[in-house]
């Protein structure tokens, strides 16, 4: 099978202690699969969903030497947590973006993205043209307290027309989620997200146009193989197919 | 040859399938190189008594020699035995499907006793369908939980003559029971994660492993994207020589 090359805009080569063994993993799988390019975060679980300012910059330090020695296979996102200090916050982004070039800033569940507390957040992703990819899911046994549903992203679309906004795990939105965030141009959604469950890419394609769908791994949750056949799998077009899998990512990034 | 151990056909209330019809879904495994699927109904898991939807896609896939039918059966029905000397009639591949979950029974309960007997005396193979979808994204007030994983060790351990064909587990599930029984095999359609197969044959014998895509449910594509890690000989193993042990197909024909 001829492999179309990809952006993973959703990845996280080390989840738990930092691992060069894991990085190398998920590099060789990538090179695989002819993932040219993967957004990386550090590992945003290790230290709990409410992580403090120390805890972020360990993180975010994570981030910046996955990037510092990968430089030909790594985008850095800079992670955040809403409920940290504002002045921690602008220092972060500062720190992670204008400094070492992170393209993106990443947030998990320690705030709904629709509260008041992303505002900040918002304001310097704006200030330096970057996408906020956020994690978001409808659960069938209710979300955690801070975890974003996808009206939570409609909520802080709406707010913030100007900003681009990745929803994450459109897989774990599924239908209804789509349906939520479709009036807001400013939204992408990634294609990550649970076991790739048939017909929500299609959907996507179809409601949004496949300009705002990004491919996106979750590795090393998910294989690449598992996520890359949602693409390869789905019922659209070559076009399209090139599009999410690639150029999509490249524009938002400005990485072209 | 590859043969595709985990397929289904049927309305499902919650997922709208693009392979809707028969002749969409023989056409479907065709473009995917798949020369037969074993294919259960969809309508079977709601039903009490499955027996009808048995009957109907026997008669739904009997043009097409790709979409070979496997019943389903509910071994708490009285007359489950004779449904099984139908059934022999009916179809050509000695295997059938059970939905514990599903149907709400216990793998050691009493009447898995005299069902797990009788397909034992009819050298007929067993497919446990541990799981439909991810719990998380189940239809709110209509949750199933996945088959304990435990409960099919019990199983398998209780009547080691018997072969035991699990269909969706997890890669960390697939090696936890492959690991405590002999006759077992676990398909390879729900197993994720960053480089899991080839960690799973580093963990289980591939004689164990079948290859199954769990469609319409998931993309086939996933499914044949994950066989690209695997090497030549085990491929062949998973993709055909072990399922037709099992069933003890002996020379399978292109076509049936």
């Amino acid at each position: 099978m001829d492999l179309i090359p990809a952006i993973d805009i959703h990845a996280h080569p080390v989840l738990g202690k930092y691992s060069e063994k894991a990085i190398e993993t998920c590099m060789r799988e990538a090179r695989n699969f002819n993932v040219l390019r993967m957004c990386a975060v550090g590992s945003v679980s290790f230290h709990g969903e409410n992580p403090g300012e120390k805890e972020v910059q360990s993180i975010n330090g994570e981030t910046i030497e996955i990037v510092k020695q990968h430089p030909e296979i790594f985008t850095g996102f800079c992670f955040l947590n809403p409920n940290n200090d504002k002045t921690f916050i602008l220092e972060e982004t500062e720190r992670c973006i204008k400094k070492e070039g992170f393209k993106g800033i990443k947030l998990w569940v320690a705030v709904k993205a629709s509260d008041r507390k992303l505002d900040i957040v918002m304001e310097q992703a704006g200030r330096y043209g970057v996408p906020v990819l956020q994690h978001t899911w409808y659960k069938a046994m209710g979300n955690r307290f801070g975890e974003s549903t996808p009206a939570d992203i409609a909520c802080l679309a709406s707010r913030f027309p100007k900003v681009n906004i990745i929803m994450a795990h459109v897989g774990g939105c599924g239908i209804r989620g789509i349906i939520d965030i479709e009036k807001f141009a400013n939204v992408y959604v990634d294609t990550s997200g649970s076991q790739p469950v048939s017909g929500i890419v299609e959907f996507a394609a179809d409601r949004l146009g496949p300009g705002r769908i990004l491919f996106g791994s979750d590795t090393p949750c998910r294989s690449f193989p598992s996520q890359l056949g949602r693409i390869y799998g789905a019922e659209i077009n070559m076009r399209a197919k090139k599009m999410i899998l690639r150029e999509n990512g490249e524009t938002l990034l400005g990485i072209k | 040859m590859i043969i595709n151990t985990n397929a289904a056909f049927g309305f499902w209330p919650f997922q709208r399938f693009s392979q809707d019809t028969p002749g969409k879904m023989s056409a479907h495994f065709k473009s995917e190189g798949i020369s037969v699927s074993l294919v259960s109904s969809v309508e079977a898991i709601l039903a009490r008594d499955p027996d009808i939807y048995n009957r109907e896609i026997v008669k739904k896939l009997k043009k097409y020699p790709n979409l070979q039918p496997v019943m389903v059966i509910n071994p708490l029905l009285a007359d489950c035995k004779e449904r099984l000397n139908d059934y022999a009639r009916l179809t050509k591949i000695n295997v059938v499907k059970i939905y514990p979950a599903y149907h709400s029974y216990a793998l050691d309960s009493e009447c898995m006793h005299s069902f797990m007997k009788e397909l034992r005396v009819r050298q007929t193979a067993l497919m446990v369908q541990a799981r439909i979808e991810d719990d998380r994204s189940q239809f709110p007030s209509m949750r199933v939980p996945s088959v304990d994983t435990s409960d099919i060790i019990r199983l398998a351990q209780k009547y080691p003559a018997n072969s035991i064909v699990c269909l969706c587990l997890s890669k960390s599930e697939a090696v936890n029971v492959l690991k405590s029984t002999e006759n077992v095999f676990a398909d390879i359609s729900y197993m994720d994660g960053l480089n899991s197969i080839p960690d799973l044959l580093m963990q289980v014998p591939s004689e164990k492993i079948v290859f199954g895509s769990h469609t319409p449910f998931l993309y086939t594509a996933s499914a044949r994207l994950k066989m690209a890690e695997i090497s030549g000989e085990e491929k062949e193993k998973i993709y055909s020589g072990n399922i037709s042990s099992i069933l003890d197909w002996g020379d399978i024909p292109e076509t049936f």
